[in-house]
């Protein structure tokens, strides 16, 4: 019998995948050659040695982030064309893609540049006075093992725009909170092959993404805003693997 | 791991029932978790993993195939995810050895906590086909077949990459002080 057979027979052994000749076979050949008895022994001390390892505790959170997870996204699909976005949200998700083209359009001209030329552009027109700041109110970089990207807060005369940009190696959490800030959800757009999933409050909004991710949020100031009131939106990240961070960003 | 609960479940899954659907994660989220681990040797990485395992089941419960077992479907998908996300990291994350220097000491042999970082570290340098074929079979004890299933591939392919498998890590745990001194 080769070495090949006798391992054959200790592996199928040590994997309880052994028949009833097979063990009278590996039984005589055991009896009969030290070499089997000796490479039997070493495979049992591994196998012995990987059954006292002890099994891991999955994060306390797992669990309600996976069901979270399913249910946003089983929103999606039994209504993936009305995310309960009011007729207002709807307007402004339109507005918002030529907002999109436009910031874009916005950072590659250099500052002092004349009229942009037009001719070769694909997309909608906006009105200049419905243009974004081309600088950011304020921005936070994202610079986490798993997530990697950007968040950056613009204004349009009473919106607010949050823009979102990063790439993650997993579901990420993102809850936002302008709790008494005077600011209401306007509306959501993005650009990316996965869509989040969203869910929104009178006062925050959730949103589970991953992978590549382009989108934007929507916020309009509720009455007129005072000269001096800065609203600052809470930002809370959260990985799968239950790592949290914080962050606010402010329309300065 | 009963076949017949697991299409019972599936199919008030797919009715919406969020009660099957809880008693799936609880049933399966543990072994899930842990055999992700074992591939990533992260635990962050094994609860993404996990998450968008249970993610992918739950878009393609309508392609479910009560042919197959539920859990070799849920496991193909973490171990396939686990492997997508070392190639897309394109090396292997450091395994971290902040004990490694007391291993060899019997007497932290003794802690459980030690022998698990030294066979995961061992793991760890495996090919990841290999690693693959141990977790399977010796942390969530599946069977040549299912392996095969899960991996899809022959069992001979299975049987033979354990063997190999095997050999590397015997010899490594005897480098290690393991067993066999």
């Amino acid at each position: 019998m080769n070495d090949r057979k006798y391992i054959e027979l200790i592996q199928a052994e040590l994997d309880n995948e052994l028949s009833g000749d097979q063990r009278a076979e590996l039984d005589t050949l055991l009896h009969e050659s030290a070499e089997a008895r000796a490479a039997r022994k070493d495979f049992r001390n591994l196998a012995g040695l990987l059954r006292q390892v002890p099994s891991r505790q999955p994060p306390a959170s797992l669990r309600q982030n996976i069901l979270a997870q399913i249910e946003i996204a089983g929103r999606q699909r039994a209504a993936p064309s009305a995310w309960a976005i009011p007729a207002v949200a709807r307007m402004a998700m339109a507005f918002a893609a030529g907002i999109v083209v436009t910031i874009g359009l916005f950072r590659l001209a250099p500052a002092d540049i004349g009229p942009i030329d037009t001719r070769s552009l694909v997309g909608a027109m906006v009105n200049h006075q419905a243009l974004p700041d081309e600088l950011p109110r304020d921005r936070l970089e994202l610079g986490l093992d798993t997530v990697q990207g950007s968040v950056e807060l613009h204004r349009n005369n009473n919106l607010l725009i949050l823009e979102f940009e990063f790439d993650s190696t997993g579901p990420v959490s993102l809850a936002v909170d302008f709790a008494g800030q005077g600011l209401q959800f306007e509306g959501f757009a993005h650009q990316s092959q996965t869509p989040p999933g969203l869910r929104v409050s009178a006062d925050s909004i959730a949103i589970v993404a991953s992978g590549e991710q382009s989108f934007v949020v929507f916020l309009a100031y509720t009455g007129q805003k005072d000269a001096g009131l800065e609203a600052s939106i809470a930002l809370e990240l959260q990985t799968a693997g239950g790592q949290t961070h914080r962050a606010v960003l402010t329309d300065r | 791991m009963d076949k017949d609960r697991d299409t019972a479940l599936i199919s008030d899954c797919k009715r919406g029932d969020r009660n099957a659907l809880e008693t799936l994660v609880r049933r399966y989220e543990k072994p899930i978790y842990n055999a992700a681990y074992r591939m990533l040797g992260n635990p962050d990485d094994a609860a993404d993993i996990t998450q968008i395992a249970f993610l992918k089941v739950f878009e393609n419960l309508d392609r479910y195939n009560p042919k197959f077992k539920l859990f070799s479907w849920i496991y193909r998908i973490a171990v396939n995810e686990s492997i997508n996300l070392l190639k897309r990291r394109g090396h292997q994350e450091p395994f971290d050895d902040r004990h490694a220097s007391s291993l060899r000491e019997p007497e932290a042999l003794a802690e459980a906590g030690h022998l698990c970082d030294c066979v995961q570290e061992i793991l760890m340098e495996l090919q990841e086909e290999h690693r693959a074929v141990i977790v399977l079979r010796h942390f969530t004890e599946c069977s040549y077949h299912e392996i095969g299933e899960i991996l899809q591939i022959p069992d001979k392919t299975v049987k033979s990459r354990l063997y190999t498998a095997r050999q590397i890590m015997k010899d490594k745990i005897k480098a290690k002080g393991l067993v066999g001194k």
